[in-house]
């Protein structure tokens, strides 16, 4: 029986097969319509990093709902939770509604309501004092993915600071430079016309819900979609896919690289694709050889038989066959060479750039508002990123390793820290060490939305407006079908807040860098949509929220002998010079990970569509489906460790413990434990996520990947007991 | 006081010779030339994109048009305009230096990882 | 046979819990925490590692047949011609005896108004032509909204080529959200 269809049948007639339900969309009037004090005013979600278009609805002055906005082709009318809870952000009582300066102790609480120019002339004040003593390089400018963030990284750099960290290293770095070190670039998923998906701990229909969540549940439903899920955890998708393994925590690889030794072995590889666009096939071969199904059953608990019969079916479905890469953060510290094995993997049976397959992104040329920039710093930077991580992005750090740097003051103190759209508490693992990071600052500095545990332990918060209050910069959302986005103001701001443009343009005055910054978002913008191919663009982007170049996606622009891909080569390179140049494995080798010892488990982390991350905590909407995040524990080892489902246990790492409780269930393996991230939150102006559940920062140990950097989260064992 | 016109030729000759010594040793280097990423790409921009975009009089060129061991030998070369004239006709050569750099960075071979945003 | 009548056709099968519709309506219909028009259903079985589960939207049925209006005492619950069944709050004394009739438990009673609520199709929506928000926002698009009588619309032609059922059709209030198996 289909395992979907297990609810009882009362009524209806005998199916003659599926069609596809579309969904008829609303017809809905663009740009300003005055109805009664009603206005629609389309532009971006902030709410992850997807950029769906929405249209908002104002009445009467007041945000009433987001819906979707049907004319972006790739997030097609849809609005998850937390995009259509997003407006709640503008109207949270506790968010911060103006200037800031600490009056007790740091993480006291007592705070001093100031003007603009107060903060910004103390800001500088300390900023300026740091330079003096230890160089400019003496500040890190740490921020997260948004469409501002270049103002704040800029303002960085003209400082004269190297220390300019980004997300990525707590994200997807080691996809980005797996995939970059194969082909040249990150490509797309086509997931929308994909026949065979393997998705390994990737969890797109719950984590967070996408663009690609909808292309996969509609090609698995209605198109007949395999899907095969690889997941310790019996998650919603792994509730969807056609077969689910529990696949052993860590041995991905050995899966990745079973299935290359079968396609090989058998001669089920694109042959003539190899031959044309690849380097390094006769190397995988020999270096596949070992790695039989039979072997990685051993370390993958996966039958060989399955291994063997996935790798035919996904050979088969080719070009139409994709092993998703995934989006999220590192698990363990070999996870860039896990990534290369996808890449190598989607590489040799030839879906490159072919519609169901992987799809490097096209582009939309934007133009752009030019100035001369600055002098380089002249200090190396903090991390040593050209020693430690010389493959990686150079400019987005090494945040972990960071850390470790700055903690130990070698090999240069480092003692300003400027904040931006992060809560680094929560985001890095080892909570405990950010805390003495923080400790040992001079002065810290942050720009939020809201009291986050991070801007908790601030200086100076710059209060910056909701992305409903604010002009944007417009960007080009990349993709198989790329589009422009813009993102306008649906209401004047709220309280004494300002776009984070203006908040840097504040404070580059009183550093006299204001030359890097003398435009208003207006002329960037102009310039930017000059180069679009419409009449009035700004005009258009206003009243429409998105631009979609005709044409619809395409396929195949690379797939020509005068492609240069951008390696080394010039071609898709199987076997990398340039890793082994850097003392790294040229081809994935497999390395067995350390088993949770007697007595303890493996901490797995993950997401819920509608609680992820810092925006949506105090979200009351999002808030009320889950107050808390609970430990799953499977049945067997809640009873070894004496505990039953509802009781309050703690869970300790080397590095931490955290109280919360446990919920028993059969959905996860029992070597395993689980929570949710992003709880446990320590800000008392979060005054529903206060206190509520545990963090999975506190608990996870520091471990990143050797050859990214990207922060490794599932390396940490825990102990739990009843408490 | 008005130089002397075989003067001039002995200064000009001599800063096109610095000049040249110059760049060919930021070429023979196995790293990056020295210069500034940043400032090469808008002097790139500024100057050089007038004429090299799709359907300018030069033909469209960025970065990935060559590999960095083509741009080390063009910029050694010191040529512009199918040989035409020298560069340093186009460009002063601090900013040449930087020019140079922001292409060799950005090469067709170049270790250039993608990233999230900017 | 009416003019015209609402319904829902639901896919199951592609319904993630993401909680988008039960959002999507809160906003649109400003219902506040603590109550809800809408919910997702929701069923784990099976032993490790043998196990399913599935999610299963729901909200008023908009019966043919509804018998929430059958017991309003004062004629508050209603139903519009075209299947659509309301409630006029001016003229609901808060009675519940509609929220103990409803077999889905689709009506709750609003201690801060003094009237019962449940969901109306959005019919401010539809009345403009437009879709119920759960419909529009639903990123798997499990939702299909429109006229079940006419023979040419979507709702006919899935219904005539998949397999579906109904909840609770014995008690005969002819509900009228159609699940697709």
């Amino acid at each position: 029986m289909d395992r979907r269809r297990f609810l009882k049948t009362t009524s209806g007639t005998a199916g003659a097969g599926a069609i596809a339900s579309s969904l008829s969309c609303s017809l809905r009037k663009r740009g300003t319509v005055s109805r009664g004090g009603r206005r629609e005013v389309p532009t971006t979600c902030e709410l992850c990093p997807n950029k769906c278009s929405v249209v908002a609805v104002v009445e009467d002055g007041v945000i009433r709902k987001l819906n979707p906005n049907p004319e972006n082709p790739k997030s097609r009318g849809m609005l998850c939770a937390r995009g259509n809870a997003g407006f709640l952000q503008a109207y949270d009582p506790n968010r911060l509604k103006r200037p800031l300066i600490r009056a007790g102790a740091r993480g006291e609480g007592k705070w001093r309501e100031v003007s603009w120019d107060e903060a910004f002339d103390y800001t500088a004040q300390k900023l300026t004092a740091i330079k003096e003593k230890y160089g400019p390089q003496g500040v890190l400018w740490s921020s997260t993915e948004a469409f501002a963030e270049i103002f704040f990284k800029n303002l960085g750099l003209a400082f004269g600071s190297p220390n300019i960290v980004r997300h990525p290293t707590l994200c997807l770095s080691s996809v980005n430079l797996a995939y970059s070190t194969t082909f040249g670039t990150v490509p797309s998923f086509d997931l929308l016309n994909a026949n065979y998906v393997i998705m390994a701990g990737a969890n797109r229909f719950e984590a967070l819900i996408t663009p690609d969540t909808m292309d996969l549940i509609d090609s698995t439903m209605n198109r007949k979609t395999r899907l095969i899920c690889l997941d310790p955890r019996f998650t919603v998708t792994a509730s969807k896919a056609d077969q689910w393994f529990p696949i052993k925590p860590g041995t991905d690889m050995a899966f990745i690289l079973a299935m290359l030794h079968v396609v090989i072995a058998e001669g089920r590889h694109d042959k003539e694709f190899v031959v044309n666009y690849c380097t390094g096939f006769e190397q995988l071969t020999e270096h596949v050889k070992p790695y039989t199904p039979e072997w990685a059953e051993k370390e993958t608990e996966i039958p060989a038989r399955d291994i063997g019969r996935i790798a035919r079916e996904f050979s088969d479905a080719a070009p139409r066959a994709v092993f998703y890469a995934g989006r999220r953060s590192s698990w363990y510290q070999n996870d860039f060479q896990m990534r290369r094995a996808q890449a190598i993997l989607n590489a040799i049976v030839g879906n490159w750039d072919r519609q169901g397959g992987m799809v490097p992104n096209a582009k939309i040329a934007l133009g752009e508002y030019m100035f001369l920039p600055w002098d380089d710093p002249k200090a190396p930077r903090v991390d040593e990123m050209d020693k430690n991580f010389p493959l990686a992005a150079q400019g987005d750090g090494a945040y972990l390793k960071l850390r470790e740097n700055v903690l130990a003051g070698s090999p240069y103190p480092v003692k300003g820290w400027m904040i931006a759209k992060q809560d680094p508490l929560n985001a890095l693992p080892e909570q405990a060490k950010t805390l003495r990071m923080i400790e040992q600052m001079d002065f810290i500095a942050a720009i939020d939305i809201q009291m986050s545990d991070s801007a908790w332990y601030a200086d100076v918060l710059f209060p910056e407006s909701t992305y409903l209050e604010r002009w944007d910069p417009i960007e080009v959302m990349s993709g198989i079908w790329p589009v422009v986005v813009l993102r306008q103001p649906v209401i004047k701001p709220l309280h004494d807040t300002k776009p984070c443009l203006e908040i840097v343009q504040g404070l580059a005055k009183r550093l006299g860098l204001q030359q890097y910054f003398d435009f208003t978002i207006e002329q960037w913008n102009e310039a930017a949509a000059k180069e679009l191919p419409i009449e009035m663009p700004l005009e258009y982007l206003k009243k429409h929220g998105v631009f979609t170049p005709p044409g619809g996606p395409k396929y195949g622009a690379t797939l020509n002998p005068e492609h240069r891909f951008v390696t080394k080569s010039g071609k898709i390179e199987l076997y990398s010079e340039r890793l082994q140049e850097n003392g790294h494995d040229p081809l994935p080798v497999y390395h067995s990970r350390p088993e949770p010892p007697y007595g303890k488990f493996r901490l797995v982390i993950g997401r819920k569509a509608f609680y992820t991350h810092a925006n949506s905590t105090s979200n009351p909407w999002l808030f009320d489906f889950a107050p808390e995040n609970r430990l799953w524990i499977n049945p067997a080892s809640a009873r070894s460790a004496g505990v039953a489902d509802g009781d309050q246990v703690e869970v300790a790492s080397s590095v931490g413990a955290v109280q919360l409780r446990a919920k028993v269930t059969q959905e996860i393996r029992p070597d395993c434990v689980f929570m949710l991230h992003g709880f446990g939150k320590r800000s008392p102006w979060l005054k529903r996520a206060y206190n509520r559940g545990g963090s999975d920062a506190a608990l996870l140990e520091t471990a990143w990947d050797k050859v990214s950097g990207n922060a490794a989260m599932h390396e940490t064992f825990v102990k739990v007991r009843k408490v | 006081m008005r130089m002397n016109r075989k003067l001039q030729l002995v200064i000009s000759s001599l800063t096109a010779i610095v000049f040249a010594v110059l760049l060919s040793m930021a070429a023979m280097g196995a790293s990056s030339p020295k210069g500034n990423d940043g400032k090469g790409r808008y002097y790139f921009r500024q100057t050089c994109k007038e004429c090299h975009t799709k359907g300018a009089k030069g033909g469209e060129i960025t970065p990935l048009t060559k590999t960095q061991a083509q741009w080390r030998s063009y910029f050694l070369k010191g040529k512009h305009g199918g040989g035409s004239e020298t560069l340093i006709k186009v460009m002063a050569d601090t900013q040449l230096l930087d020019v140079q750099t922001y292409l060799i960075n950005h090469a067709a071979d170049s270790l250039q990882p993608e990233t999230c945003g900017k | 046979m009416p003019d015209k009548r609402y319904a829902l056709v639901i896919d199951s099968r592609k319904c993630l819990d993401c909680k988008a519709c039960v959002v999507a309506c809160r906003a649109e219909n400003h219902v506040p925490l603590g109550y809800s028009r809408n919910w997702i259903n929701e069923e784990h079985r099976g032993t490790w590692p043998k196990l399913l589960a599935a999610f299963e939207p729901e909200q008023c049925h908009h019966c043919t047949n509804p018998s929430c209006v059958r017991v309003c005492p004062t004629g508050a619950s209603f139903q519009r011609d075209d299947g659509i069944v309301l409630i006029n709050e001016a003229d609901c004394i808060g009675c519940r005896y509609c929220v103990v009739a409803c077999p889905y438990n689709a009506r709750f009673f609003r201690e801060d108004k003094g009237v019962v609520e449940k969901c109306t199709f959005c019919v401010q929506r539809v009345d403009r032509g437009e879709m119920p928000a759960c419909v529009e926002t639903c990123p798997s698009k499990a939702r299909v909204f429109g006229d079940i009588t006419d023979p040419d619309g979507k709702l006919q032609q899935l219904l005539a080529t998949r397999e579906y059922r109904l909840k609770k059709p014995e008690t005969g209030n002819g509900p009228q959200i159609y699940y697709l198996i």
